[in-house]
């Protein structure tokens, strides 16, 4: 008799469990996302930096730091990008209610996609080997 | 053939040699495309939300080989080559959030596109450089800076540059 009892206790409490558990603190979040993709006829290799600081100091409430990056290059030659991200947060919990569990400690989520891709079909002189179809006039 | 006429002839020959050998060898095959950007985000407060978004294309699009025209003879390299130029694409993003206070928004936004086409040009034989072939530049620049300090401010900034070279 007690088991279906206790049974039944919980299951009409659990809509209030909820009520019951800590609040779920209202982090800061720091979130920076780079994609860098450079498609180049040269055989050297592009030049791809993405420099990135994130920074929050003590307890914070509510606040949020997104910083988004999208750079493309298609070219015959070289390909150069160089991207710089900083991202700073202090007092992230001024002025708020000294409540326990509701400052708490920053999320950085960085996110970084570098794409480097040597084509042929933009290398001239490649593409020169395959379809070069006037004769080459004979130089030296 | 008098010794005057061997001469003017020689000469000629001479002068059209050296306008091949002299053809300037202007960043053939060198088609480059810089993109920077610097992003900072400092907030001293609670609550305040910084968005910055940065978008940055470029395109560059040559046709033609390194064949040089038929027909025409090349004795000292470089040689002249068609449709295959110097084109330069500089891109340039700079944004800047500073926030004191409480509960302040601030989003920046840049778009940055940039597509340079070089066709395969007429060759007028034998004048260098070739018609409708020759280097471009495109720069595009952006910068954003949003300064709030107080309560419950926000900001919003935008930036579109669109640059298109079409060469035929």
């Amino acid at each position: 008799m007690f088991k279906p009892l206790s049974l039944g206790l919980l299951t009409a409490l659990l809509p209030f469990l909820p009520s019951l558990t800590p609040a779920a603190s209202a982090q800061c979040v720091m979130l920076d996302v780079s994609n860098q993709l450079a498609i180049h006829g040269s055989r050297t290799p592009s030049t791809q930096e993405n420099n990135v600081s994130m920074a929050s100091k003590g307890d914070c409430v509510g606040g949020a730091a997104v910083t988004t990056n999208a750079q493309t290059a298609v070219t015959p030659g070289d390909a150069t990008q160089i991207r710089n991200s900083n991202s700073t947060i202090t007092n992230g919990a001024q002025g708020v209610p000294n409540v326990p569990g509701l400052g708490s400690p920053t999320i950085q989520i960085p996110v970084n996609t570098q794409v480097d891709v040597y084509s042929p079909a933009l290398d001239p002189s490649f593409m020169n080997g395959l379809f070069s179809g006037i004769p080459k006039p004979n130089i030296g | 053939m008098s010794a005057k006429s061997f001469k003017f002839c020689a000469l000629a020959v001479v002068t059209s040699i050296c306008g091949f050998a002299a053809a300037p060898a202007f960043a053939q095959n060198a088609a480059s495309v810089i993109q920077t950007s610097d992003q900072n985000v400092v907030q001293n407060g609670s609550g305040n939300v910084a968005v910055q978004g940065n978008v940055q294309t470029g395109v560059v699009n040559q046709l033609g080989g390194d064949v040089p025209y038929a027909g025409i003879q090349c004795f000292v390299a470089p040689c002249q080559l068609p449709g295959v130029n110097g084109a330069t694409v500089v891109q340039g993003n700079h944004q800047t959030i500073d926030q004191v206070g409480v509960g302040n928004t601030a989003i920046q936004g840049n778009s940055s596109t940039a597509n340079v086409l070089q066709g395969l040009g007429s060759y007028p034989f034998p004048y260098y450089p070739a018609m409708g072939v020759n280097g471009s530049q495109v720069l595009q620049g952006n910068a954003q800076t949003a300064t709030q300090v107080g309560v419950g401010n926000s900001a919003v900034q935008g930036n579109a540059a669109n640059a298109t070279v079409l060469q035929d």
